[in-house]
């Protein structure tokens, strides 16, 4: 623990930094959701090259440290909640974990709700080990680990009221944990601004205790969350690292004034969170991003069929190329009516001769007799539009040697 | 050397697409490939190929047009300039160095300033008047000389299935 005043004074020096660079940042509004979020894992080039040196020993840290995150969960659901020796013991060990946390600020017994800032994945262990709390799982989380971090359903999924009236019900008992609340919803960078806060904390208890998360890594300082990553993944970057430190701090208590809407209410505990880091506060929802990533999943899908697609299409395309001329021809023998150019183009759609010989059936192609003002069309200047010129005149041609060879032979 | 190739087959492929001689095109197979062309060719009038629609594939060497390219029909063509496995004998295709069969002149090899669409007309009079002198298909050559009624049945198949004709009976 004694290197902690250390750490922490080093830290200092680091939150001063970044605060003159939000103030700076401040001035200019985060225009899209997206800059609310770190967009890459790994910040420059620079680090990157680092970590592929460090990715052996990084790798062998985490493995190290997972058979020891083990012995933490147990002992995490051995220990009482509320022990002091929990505590120690928990913080020492996720300290060997690469998780040290440095508090900061006094927490305020009189509140019952804590709402906090979301920057990783265990937040929530970070503040439980400073002071500990209960968290509603309002976010899908395995079962399994609910239990592990004690946890409590608080009824989210059935709805917004009954979280607010089960939440109420929980603090009014005496001695119960600090419910600690991530009214933003989503991580977040915590380093452009917050996003707007979902204000159900506000309406549970009239005295809200907001507290500021900052994470910081030195030397390596891998983003601690990307936008549209796992859980899992910050958790490994976690681990894998030598370590990250996480500064909790208890900021004043926030008291609702009598007659204050909820909202206006919500917006001064966000107000006062995002003062401590140094950063603003957005008009953008969580809904707000989670069509983002919506949006961008589908781009990203789309952009994968697509290629696929194209890849796929390039390679038959070349290697079908004459089979498929040699399909057309035989089709063309037993549908001798239908023009040749609409046999490949439909082969060249349907890819199977089953589906041409139906759509032939079915009239769908052109007659050859329909296709002979065609075929002689203009010929452009783009040499991308010659290859299907040559296409037309080649089955125009053979059509009309066709006719000619017919002619010839009834006469 | 390449470069120069490609700008070369392109002016070529501008020219056969803009002004296609009478009963020839020519393209390449895919736009990312210009050393590949396909080509088709119309067997000539009056002869026992007359109106037949024969396919061939074209490579073109890197430093094209210093060597010539080589040519292969792609439908079975039993001629005595045309071996078995399509690729086409003709004295414009070779260059002034190799000469495989010791009877062609200098004057009609291969040169930087033939083009596509030579080779082309001279594979169309080759269709026409078969070279039986420097045979690249034996049999095709004796049929040729010996049993023209035979030669011309076989050709009058091929022209029918170039242009998806059932097989006329034997």
């Amino acid at each position: 623990m004694s290197n902690f005043s250390s750490l922490e004074s080093q830290l200092f020096g680091c939150v001063e930094l970044n605060d003159t660079v939000d103030v700076i940042m401040m001035s200019q509004a985060p225009s899209t959701v997206e800059d609310l979020f770190f967009q890459d894992r790994v910040p420059s080039t620079f680090v990157r090259y680092l970590l592929f040196i460090y990715f052996p020993i990084g790798l062998l840290l985490f493995l190290i440290r997972l058979c020891i995150g083990v012995h933490v969960f147990l002992i995490a659901c051995l220990l009482r909640k509320t022990t002091a020796l929990r505590r120690i013991v928990l913080r020492i060990m996720c300290s060997i974990l690469g998780i040290v946390v440095v508090e900061r600020g006094k927490r305020d017994e009189r509140a019952h709700v804590l709402c906090a800032n979301h920057v990783s994945a265990i937040d929530h262990l970070a503040v439980d080990l400073c002071n500990p709390c209960i968290l509603p799982s309002v976010w899908d989380i395995p079962n399994i680990i609910r239990w592990c971090f004690g946890y409590m359903d608080l009824g989210a999924s059935r709805g917004r009221q009954e979280l607010i009236r089960e939440s109420r019900k929980h603090i009014k008992q005496s001695n119960s944990l600090p419910l600690l609340t991530f009214p933003e919803g989503e991580i977040t960078s915590g380093e452009r601004a917050l996003l707007k806060f979902n204000p159900w904390p506000c309406e549970v208890s009239d005295l809200i205790q907001p507290v500021s998360i900052h994470i910081y890594r030195p030397v390596f300082n891998v983003n601690p969350s990307a936008f549209g990553s796992s859980w899992w993944a910050d958790c490994f970057w976690f681990m894998a690292l030598p370590f990250s430190i996480i500064t909790v701090t208890f900021l004043n208590v926030v008291e609702k004034e009598e007659q204050e809407p909820y909202n206006e209410y919500c917006d001064r505990v966000s107000q006062k969170i995002a003062e401590s880091l140094g950063i603003s506060v957005s008009n953008f929802t969580n809904q707000d991003v989670t069509e983002v990533t919506k949006r961008r999943d589908r781009d990203r899908m789309q952009r994968q069929a697509h290629a696929a697609a194209q890849s796929v299409q390039r390679v038959s395309e070349k290697m079908d190329h004459r089979r498929l001329d040699e399909l057309t021809m035989r089709i063309k023998q037993f549908n001798p009516q239908i023009s040749l150019f609409a046999i490949k183009k439909d082969l060249q759609k349907t890819r199977s001769t089953q589906a041409t010989l139906e759509n032939i059936k079915s009239g769908k192609l052109q007659k050859a007799a329909e296709a002979e003002d065609q075929g002689h069309g203009k010929i452009t200047m783009d040499p991308s539009q010659w290859r299907d010129v040559y296409e037309e005149r080649k089955w125009s041609m053979v059509e009309a040697n066709r006719a000619q060879y017919l002619k010839r032979l009834t006469s | 050397m390449a470069g120069y190739a490609l700008k070369r087959l392109m002016t070529e492929y501008k020219e056969l697409t803009t002004r296609p001689p009478e009963g020839i095109i020519a393209a390449p197979i895919d736009d990312e490939n210009f050393f590949e062309w396909e080509c088709l060719i119309t067997g000539p009038d009056d002869t026992c190929f007359a109106n037949g629609v024969f396919p061939a594939r074209i490579t073109f060497p890197q430093d094209y047009p210093l060597s010539p390219p080589k040519m292969r029909f792609t439908c079975e063509l039993f001629h005595p300039n045309i071996y078995q496995d399509g690729r086409v004998c003709i004295s414009i295709l070779h260059s002034p160095g190799d000469d495989p069969t010791g009877y062609e002149s200098s004057s009609e090899r291969w040169s930087p300033v033939q083009s596509i669409e030579k080779i082309l007309l001279s594979v169309v009079s080759m269709l026409a008047e078969p070279n039986d002198e420097s045979p690249a298909n034996v049999n095709a050559a004796k049929m040729w000389r010996e049993d023209r009624a035979q030669f011309e049945k076989i050709a009058d198949n091929t022209v029918r299935k170039s242009l998806a004709l059932p097989l006329a009976e034997n």
